[in-house]
């Protein structure tokens, strides 16, 4: 780093929670010259490209998910110039990665509100937590049946470079959280 | 244990589908925070500090080990090694960490580069 780019830096850390460097990352890394996805209002989601992964590495990890989460049913790999994540899967029709610490604000930006687990029709979308209570994991629901006062809840959704897998909601990785909210865009 | 034999679990297809299955870096964060194997290596760096050497020479060997144009292939294993050599206070030089910020082949580890270099940052003496 030059010098002035080092105190530009330090300027802008000083001013930041320990909360916010995170989001912050993501305008420090280089810039990227890309596809600009836009929120419903207009706002530039904040969003990169990464390198494909090789297809060997895909499938190997394919297959692990086949014996840890036999019940999750994969979809897709994403072989492709633009790898995409869950976020990027819901948001960005497959075409962007979208680092999950956006998606509170996205939510916000897309005119989203949290609704309660019974409400839930197929096309709202389903939020997880990790152990830290941070957000960690979206899914698009596509079957919500209720039975009395349970709902039994299918999702779609990308785990992170792995594929696209069609899962009952609490079939994630193991490190991907729980789901803990349900939001929608519907008008009623 | 060896560091070696800890790096293999680290670039094993458990540990790779763990992290690669994520989508924020600091739901990786938390992540490592948690996976055993990465505990391990960070006690095992704090007990050996000889050993501290070793890791940042395997990062600095795997750097170029890579197809352009693919993701890197050791990018979650580099990840997890900066991870622990910052727990344990061992300086990875800026020039590795630039290299890696970067280097597009790389993703968590370009996050993992970013972080430790604006701490470094953050962490300079206060003008007067």
């Amino acid at each position: 780093l030059r010098n002035d780019e080092a105190e530009a830096l330090y300027s802008a850390y000083s001013g930041f929670m320990q909360r916010k460097q995170f989001v912050l990352l993501d305008y420090l890394l280089p810039p990227e010259e890309d596809k600009v996805v836009y929120a419903r209002d207009g706002w530039i989601i904040p969003s990169r490209t990464l390198a494909k992964e090789s297809r060997e590495a895909l499938l190997n990890r394919a297959k692990h998910w086949e014996l840890y989460r036999p019940k999750a049913v994969l979809r897709s790999l994403s072989h492709t110039d633009y790898p995409y994540n869950c976020v990027g899967m819901v948001f960005a029709t497959r075409r962007k990665w979208i680092d999950i610490d956006h998606i509170e604000v996205i939510l916000q930006h897309d005119g989203y509100r949290q609704i309660s687990k019974l409400s839930v029709v197929a096309g709202d979308i389903v939020l997880y937590r990790d152990d830290k209570n941070d957000y960690s994991h979206v899914g698009l629901i596509i079957l919500a049946e209720r039975n009395r006062d349970t709902m039994n809840i299918k999702v779609l959704s990308k785990w992170g470079k792995d594929g696209e897998y069609e899962h009952f909601e609490e079939d994630v990785p193991p490190f991907a959280g729980k789901a803990v909210e349900y939001w929608t865009e519907r008008h009623l | 244990m060896t560091l070696q034999e800890i790096i293999q679990k680290l670039e094993s297809t458990e540990f790779q589908a763990n992290i690669s299955s994520l989508s924020g870096f600091r739901t990786v964060l938390t992540a490592l925070d948690s996976i055993e194997i990465v505990q391990d290596l960070v006690d095992f760096l704090a007990d050996k500090p000889a050993d501290q050497k070793l890791a940042i020479d395997f990062i600095k060997v795997k750097l170029s080990d890579f197809e352009a144009g693919y993701a890197h292939p050791h990018d979650i294993s580099i990840t997890a090694l900066l991870y622990a050599l910052e727990k344990v206070e061992s300086a990875v030089s800026l020039n590795i960490l630039e290299t890696i910020r970067e280097r597009k082949e790389f993703f968590w580890a370009r996050y993992m580069a970013q972080k430790i270099i604006s701490e470094k940052l953050h962490n300079l003496p206060q003008k007067p």
